[in-house]
């Protein structure tokens, strides 16, 4: 056994005792953030019913998610629509289903892209955003000054957030889905000779209120995951300025993650059998 | 402990048996002493002791894991290490937030005076001349120095008059005329306003201008309590390896 050594050495395989140390790390922090969110949701939910919510800080919030994001939301998912046409466009026009373009394109993107591109784009601004800035105050006791001075940092910091990104989200997805929908019709136009009026037809001929509620449902679940996986996480934060960069890290990688998750279990109750 | 020479003072913050373990190491295991109306105790010790974990204890910000902490009056407040202000507000917004704010204790907002802003800005005036620091109103927090910074956070904590004043680190990372300041601010304050305070503190020039008593802390209980004079001529070992600054004694430094 002297070629193996000690097994029990903990330097004999670094790579699965890190590996178990990281799993282990991410696992307690993974309930640990799961049941705050749980408390903090029924904190604002509290806070909201009795209507104690600073308007002021969630128009300002309202505005960082809607505006700040919107031109990379509107790049994205634009481009989004012009791919789908790029891919499809020819290919429907030479099997003749040329009035089917606008309605596939439409579909694609308000029942999937839209929605999830605009959750992108929040996550990369407005997610990564709330973390750094919620475990920096965390870190430099401006939340335990808040408690001092007598305010609740859910009702001060988390609820103008989350009402925020809730509110803004599926408003900017109908614009950038609408947005997507006109980008497919231009490259359809130019590269396949299908005619707006065409294209158009088959979007309005396709599209339900379902498509446009759902989408927008959809966005405001992503914007409460988004807010709320941040928020907790930045102002749960302990340490130094590793570990606010470990914070935001987290906040969007979670965040991405959570979001595709719940994007399967909408789409299985907003359109599943 | 007796309250100060001739003065039967009320006890504004009564601990006692304070407990308190971050996983399986224990950081206090008997605390007590009680601080009166009008005096200043600073609690001293090594790096790691315990200290800024006491004050938070005090002032609500952890919870202990047994023995009584009982403030005689609600109206407290705390000054931070770092200073802790908001750094994307003014500090005429910083010193006031109390005022601005409506507060999430239910008693307080009931009884909660409701001031304009132009009224808030006089009396973050006022508070702002008391620290020396006069047309800062509308400065943010990322213009002023570190010293400034400090004396902001002093005026943001009395602001309500309070009736206790917790202060963690007042005097760390200041030259010795910037602590001298705020040791001064220290005492004007205790004096214009009565309150009790308690100062955690390693630098000894703050216990000796601006303690009443002084507690030294160490492995998890008080091991001495007396006046800064008796402290430098104590011949309890830990109060005099700490006057010494001497690295013969029962306090190792921590890791």
């Amino acid at each position: 056994m002297a070629v193996l050594g000690n097994l029990r050495d903990p330097h004999l395989f670094p790579f699965t005792r890190k590996l178990g140390q990281w799993l282990g790390r991410e696992t307690e922090s993974f309930f640990e953030s799961v049941g705050l969110i749980v408390v903090m949701t029924g904190q604002i939910a509290g806070f909201v019913s009795k209507g104690r919510v600073k308007w002021k800080h969630f128009a300002d919030q309202f505005s960082f998610v809607g505006l700040d994001t919107l031109g990379v939301a509107l790049t994205m998912t634009t481009f989004s629509g012009m791919v789908i046409a790029l891919q499809v466009a020819t290919e429907m026009v030479k099997q003749g289903a040329e009035n089917y373009v606008g309605a596939l394109v439409s579909m694609a993107l308000l029942r999937e892209l839209a929605p999830i591109m605009t959750g992108f784009s929040v996550i990369a601004m407005s997610g990564s955003a709330y973390a750094a800035e919620l475990s920096t105050m965390q870190i430099t006791s401006q939340v335990d000054a808040l408690k001092v001075l007598h305010v609740h940092p859910v009702r001060y910091l988390v609820v103008p957030r989350v009402l925020g990104a809730i509110t803004a989200l599926p408003i900017i997805t109908v614009i950038t889905a609408t947005s997507g929908i006109l980008g497919g019709m231009l490259i359809s136009n130019l590269l396949a000779d299908v005619h707006p009026g065409v294209y158009l037809d088959s979007v309005w001929q396709v599209i339900e209120y379902k498509d446009i509620f759902g989408a927008m449902f959809k966005a405001a679940v992503f914007g409460y995951l988004i807010a709320m996986i941040a928020t907790s996480i930045g102002i749960n934060t302990k340490g130094g300025a590793k570990e606010v960069g470990e914070a935001t890290t987290r906040a969007v990688v979670w965040s991405f993650v959570a979001m595709a998750i719940f994007d399967y279990v909408l789409t299985y109750f907003i359109y599943g059998n | 402990m007796s309250a100060p020479a001739n003065s039967p003072a009320k006890t504004m913050i009564h601990v006692k048996d304070v407990r308190k373990s971050f996983g399986d190491k224990p950081v206090l295991e008997s605390v007590s002493f009680d601080v009166h109306e009008g005096e200043v105790l600073g609690i001293i010790g090594i790096s790691g002791c315990g200290k800024s974990t006491l004050l938070k204890i005090i002032g609500g910000l952890e919870t202990s894991d047994g023995g009584e902490v009982e403030l005689s009056d609600d109206n407290y407040s705390m000054v931070f290490q770092y200073s802790a202000l908001f750094d994307s507000l003014a500090v005429w917004e910083n010193v006031g937030f109390s005022l601005l704010e409506e507060p999430d204790v239910k008693q307080y907002r009931e009884n909660r005076v409701q001031y304009s802003e132009a009224q808030v800005r006089e009396i973050v005036k006022e508070k702002l001349h008391l620290v020396g620091l006069d047309g800062t109103d509308d400065k943010l927090p990322n213009e002023l120095s570190g010293g400034m910074k400090k004396r902001v956070s002093f005026a943001r904590a009395i602001v309500s008059n309070p009736k206790i004043i917790l202060y963690d680190e007042p005097t760390a990372g200041l030259d010795p005329i910037a602590s001298t300041v705020i040791e001064d601010y220290i005492l004007k304050l205790r004096n214009e306003l009565g309150a009790a305070s308690v100062v955690v503190t390693h630098q000894f020039s703050t216990i000796q201008r601006a303690a009443d008593r002084v507690a030294l802390l160490h492995d998890g209980r008080i091991q001495w309590l007396g006046t800064p004079y008796e402290l430098m001529n104590s011949d309890n070992p830990y109060a005099r390896q700490f006057a010494t600054a001497s690295l013969d004694g029962p306090m190792t430094p921590k890791d």
